[in-house]
């Protein structure tokens, strides 16, 4: 098997006359935890009912391990949408076992599946109660579980943390990093950025419906990073610094009687003698690369492929 | 895979149909209600008419009162003209007598004063039918003295009356004439009637059952879970099939319940007569429910051996009426019919995101089912007539209206032709109906208009 379990070649989806996806190709590698990013419309969701067919792409084409994706292998697919939703008057098993058979379990399987994962989130309780009776987190809870009941290879979360408090938030989390440990690929769709730097190993930034940024996240902040350190130090002398040309800017640190400094190297491989400049001037107490956030990185990447698209 | 799938979804829906309480209620309650309806009409008829309604006749022409003949519900006492109008009236006031008629004295010879200037004086529990039959009594009284003037003989004018029947025979057949007694018309009828009503109730109930369900998935937003595992399609078909199965079922346990009622209600009156009248009624009650007619004479039979000899006669009778035919061709139309109105039903029920929006798009799919019923009804006397014929070519109403013509035979060219328009409809529609669901699932918010649904009906 290849490392790459899902590809996207030149997928386009137009609705009417508005381009919902716009020519997009990625890769999405095998047992990675993936981020899907994007603001509101930039397409994500298109992304992913056309990854389970539920849409049909206007042109180009989705690989499943290397073949052309088919209605059988939507049981190898796990997908929980944004819009949560279950039956309000069946009971939890019910409604599990079904949902858990249209993805091709068998009854006895289902069952046992359906207990173990209960049990795990110490749910076991809850069996027998309707989804009304239920709390919406609790709901919330019961939807997750039924969606990896298959125990798909590759199991897609839109916007997973919304609606969770943070106590249920991390439930999930260790449970969506358990998952890609034992080898499953999970897609991760959000717009918050923050929850794809915690977590992801890979992310594909969309904006507009078009792919500006994918690859592993290490290697998109090497790519984007400015060579800008940052520096505590202490020190009467330290003010001095502002002279410097590479000096970029005070940030104040409360309770301390240290000040930390951004500064901006020439040449960022090599910070040991900005390092031997600094230790002339004051105390340091912590001298550090600093990586752009994903935010940085999306407002930049956004702001370039819309300068490419001038041109 | 997809047809296990499809085979799922079908037991799923049905099973949560099935287990509701609802549905029993409905089930068993219908009936119920049906049979109440019914055993009350009856009674109160019967209260009704066992009451005797007496009449005083104050006959001022002295001419006619002599020739008042009563019947079972209407008594006439004759009161002797001598006494006071105000004492006559004052009977009906004691309640001496329900009503008081007043005949006006009357020389000529035509009776016209009479005629014109009858009174009835009543106080109330005087049916007001009571008017009708006293004025046809004295018609009768009128028209008798009248003929006797004329100097004709009542009694051989008798003589001039005849009672002509006609038998029909339809010849379309060459190779056999068929004579269809009235017994072969009735159930004909019946039959019309009951495979019209059939198929509209599977239009209506399930198709709106196929509405709710998928409006419900979609508002429970649990549809997007849904179609990631299946087909929209297969979610459609599943469905389409697992409401006509539940509309099925309901049937079943209602002819369960009201064949069961009517034995129970037959066996009850068996037991508590044993003469030959209120079997007899029984078998007129029963002809009306083909299924408790055969029942019914089983219970005859076992008390009046010459019933049997009359079954008998039925039976070859109604082996008249090719049942065959009509089972294989209302079949066709049955499935066909409502496998497209299920079909436009959930296309419905796809594209709105409330009951309330769903008013707009399921009006035009009332309107051809009601004119279908409504001219059903009323083809009824003329099965083969222009109106019958174009209705049962239209295929948004042929389905019911060839339900009401098939009992009656109807040419193997219109068969095939009304089959085949219906056929093509359907697969057309349900193509569009399939489309309309399948974006329409995934889409909320704004409420769609036809010019939406032209869209989503275009783009793949």
């Amino acid at each position: 098997m290849s490392d790459i379990i899902l590809s996207a070649h030149s997928l386009t989806k137009v609705y009417g006359d508005y381009k919902a996806l716009d020519n997009l190709t990625v890769d999405i590698p095998r047992g990675s935890l993936f981020g899907l990013l994007g603001p509101n419309g930039a397409g994500k969701t298109t992304f992913i009912r056309l990854i389970n067919q539920i849409l049909i792409p206007t042109s180009g084409h989705i690989t499943l391990n290397g073949a052309p994706i088919t209605r059988e292998d939507i049981t190898r697919i796990g997908y929980m949408p944004e819009e949560r939703g279950l039956y309000k008057n069946l009971t939890v098993m019910d409604q599990a076992m079904y949902l858990a058979r249209l993805k091709g379990l068998s009854p006895a399987e289902a069952k046992a599946r359906i207990r173990k994962w209960l049990a795990k989130f110490e749910i076991e309780n809850w069996a027998g109660k309707k989804i009304q009776e239920l709390s919406k987190g609790m709901a919330q809870k019961v939807q997750f579980i039924i969606n990896l009941l298959h125990e798909p290879e590759l199991m897609i979360l839109d916007e997973p943390f919304s609606g969770f408090d943070p106590i249920n938030a991390s439930l999930i989390r260790s449970c969506i990093e358990e998952m890609c440990e034992g080898g499953t690929t999970v897609i991760f769709s959000t717009h918050r950025m923050e929850s794809v730097e915690q977590m992801c190993s890979h992310m594909l930034l969309i904006n507009k419906g078009r792919g500006i940024l994918q690859g592993k996240i290490s290697d998109i902040k090497e790519q984007y990073k400015e060579g800008i350190y940052r520096v505590e130090i202490g020190g009467d002398n330290i003010n001095e610094m502002e002279k410097w040309s590479e000096f970029v800017g005070w940030e104040d640190i409360k309770n301390s009687q240290c000040k930390a400094a951004f500064i901006r190297l020439e040449n960022p491989s090599e910070p040991n003698a900005m390092l031997s400049r600094l230790c002339g001037i004051g105390q340091i107490r912590s001298f550090a690369e600093v990586l752009p956030s994903i935010n940085d990185i999306f407002i930049k990447a956004v702001g370039e492929s819309k300068d490419s698209q001038n041109v | 895979m997809a047809k296990s799938k499809i085979g799922l979804i079908i037991g799923h829906e049905y099973l949560i149909r099935v287990r509701k309480k609802s549905f029993w209620l409905v089930g068993i309650l219908t009936p119920l209600a049906i049979v109440a309806v019914g055993f009350l009409i009856g009674f109160l008829s019967m209260a009704n008419s066992s009451e005797e309604t007496q009449v005083a006749v104050y006959d001022q022409s002295s001419r006619l009162a002599a020739h008042m003949e009563g019947d079972e519900n209407l008594a006439f006492i004759p009161v002797s003209a001598a006494m006071e109008l105000d004492s006559a009236k004052s009977m009906v006031r004691n309640a001496t007598v329900d009503a008081l008629l007043v005949i006006p004295s009357d020389t000529t010879s035509r009776y016209e004063v009479i005629e014109k200037s009858m009174t009835i004086y009543y106080s109330e529990n005087v049916p007001m039918s009571v008017q009708g039959e006293i004025s046809s009594q004295v018609e009768k009284v009128i028209q008798d003295a009248r003929i006797k003037d004329l100097g004709i003989d009542p009694a051989s004018l008798d003589k001039t009356r005849t009672n002509v029947s006609i038998s029909m025979i339809d010849i379309s057949d060459s190779s056999q004439e068929k004579e269809e007694s009235d017994l072969v018309q009735t159930v004909k009828i019946v039959l019309a009637f009951a495979l019209c009503f059939l198929l509209y109730m599977f239009m209506v109930f399930s198709g709106n059952m196929v509405m709710t369900s998928t409006l419900e998935e979609k508002t429970n937003r649990i549809v997007e879970v849904i179609v990631s595992s299946v087909r929209p399609f297969d979610l459609m078909v599943g469905k389409i099939i697992s409401s006509g199965l539940v509309a099925m079922t309901q049937v079943l346990i209602w002819a369960v319940m009201l064949t069961g009622l009517s034995m129970a209600g037959i066996a009850g009156v068996a037991t508590m007569t044993a003469g030959d009248k209120m079997t007899e009624q029984a078998l007129a009650v029963a002809a009306e429910n083909p299924e408790t007619a055969q029942m019914a004479q089983v219970m005859a039979t076992s008390q009046n051996p010459d019933a049997m000899s009359e079954m008998m006669e039925t039976i070859t009778e109604l082996s008249q009426i090719d049942f065959l035919t009509i089972g294989i061709v209302s079949l066709v139309f049955f499935l066909l019919g409502y496998l497209l109105y299920a079909s436009l039903y959930a296309a419905v029920g796809a594209a709105v995101d409330s009951p309330n929006d769903a008013g707009q798009f399921v009006l035009p799919l009332t309107i051809p089912i009601i004119i279908a019923l409504y001219c059903g009804m009323t083809i009824i006397d003329n099965p083969h007539g222009p109106v019958a014929f174009w209705l049962s070519m239209i295929p948004f109403t042929s389905p019911i209206v060839m339900m009401v013509r098939v009992p009656f035979g109807v040419p193997a060219w219109e068969i095939v032709l009304s089959a085949v328009l219906l056929l093509v409809t359907f697969l057309v529609f349900t193509w569009i109906a399939a489309k309309i669901y399948r974006i329409g699932l995934l889409m909320y918010g704004t409420k769609p208009t036809y010019k939406d649904l032209w869209k989503w009906i275009r783009q793949s």
